[in-house]
C-alpha cells in the first residue's frame, strides 16, 4: 500500500511535531482512497487530550472532534484516511502501542512523525488490511511534489 | 427518513462491508439489536456483559453516550450515530 502525501503536508506536520516539543502532537489525515494507494490532502492537528504530564510520550485525539469533521466532510471528496503523532523523542518505530491502536483502525494510515531527526525529520506510516489481516504493514511513502499536489490540494 | 449509523471500518465485516446502516428509531440499545437481527454476531462485536466494549465509544448526533445514558440513549428519526473506536497510544500507553 502506497501513501502519498504533497510537501507541504509533510512540511507542516514536521514544522507542527517540532514546535510542540517535547509534547507529542495528533491529528487526522484527510485524502482519498484508491486500488492500492492512499492520497492525503491536508493535515488536520488535534488538541492532545492525554493526561498534561503524560504528553511528552501519549496521545488521545479526541473523538467528539473526529466525529464533527467527519460530519462536515459528508457530500465531500474527502474522507477521514488516518492519524498522525508525533514521538518527539524517539525515532518513528512501530511500536506496541500502535500495534494496538492499528488493530482497532483497520484500512487506515496510521503516521509516526519524528520530528528530533537530523537532518531530515522522519515520516513513517503503517497500515493493516480488511478482516483477517494479522498485523501491520509499513507504507511506501511517496512526497508529491507541488506541481502534482495542486492538482490533490485544490486551494 | 430513518437512523443513520456510521461504522467504523473495524465493524463492516460485520455489516457486509458497508459504512452506513439504516435503522429505525429507538435506544442505541435497540439500534444495536436491529443491526444484530439483520446482521448476526453485530452485537458480540460491541457489546461485552451487557456495556460498550472497552474503547468503544459511541456519539448521538456528536453528543458521546457513556457519560449520560449509555445504552438507553433514544436515537430519534433522522439522527446520526457514530461508533468510534479509541485514537490513542504512546511509548508508555498499555493497550
Amino acid at each position: 500500500m502506497r501513501l502519498l502525501i504533497p510537501a507541504r503536508v509533510r512540511d507542516m506536520l514536521s514544522a507542527y511535531a517540532a514546535a510542540a516539543a517535547p509534547a507529542a502532537v495528533c491529528g487526522l489525515l484527510l485524502g482519498q482512497g484508491g486500488a492500492g494507494e492512499i492520497r492525503v490532502s491536508r493535515a488536520l492537528p488535534c488538541p492532545n487530550t492525554a493526561a498534561a504530564g503524560d504528553r511528552a510520550h501519549r496521545f488521545e485525539i479526541d473523538l467528539g472532534g473526529v466525529v464533527n469533521v467527519s460530519r462536515s466532510l459528508s457530500g465531500t471528496a474527502e474522507q477521514i484516511v488516518g492519524f498522525f503523532h508525533s514521538r518527539p523523542y524517539g525515532g518513528a518505530e512501530w511500536e506496541s502501542s500502535d500495534r494496538a491502536a492499528l488493530a482497532l483502525w483497520p484500512e487506515t494510515v496510521w503516521m509516526v512523525v519524528a520530528p528530533a531527526k537530523r537532518p531530515q525529520p522522519v515520516l513513517r506510516a503503517w497500515w493493516r488490511g480488511g478482516h483477517g489481516a494479522p498485523r501491520g504493514v509499513e507504507m511506501e511513502i511517496e512526497i508529491v511534489a507541488p506541481s502534482r499536489a495542486r492538482s490533490l490540494c485544490p486551494d | 427518513m430513518p437512523v443513520t449509523i456510521h461504522i467504523p471500518t473495524l465493524f463492516r465485516p460485520l455489516v457486509a462491508a458497508r459504512s452506513t446502516v439504516a435503522a429505525a428509531e429507538g435506544t442505541v440499545g435497540e439500534l444495536f439489536a436491529q443491526l444484530d437481527a439483520r446482521y448476526p454476531g453485530f452485537l458480540d462485536g460491541v457489546i461485552e456483559e451487557g456495556e460498550l466494549r472497552p474503547r468503544l465509544y459511541v456519539f448521538v448526533n456528536g453528543r458521546e453516550i457513556r457519560s449520560d445514558r449509555g445504552l438507553q440513549t433514544p436515537v430519534g428519526v433522522g439522527d446520526e450515530v457514530h461508533l468510534l473506536p479509541s485514537i490513542r497510544g504512546g511509548a508508555r500507553c498499555a493497550s
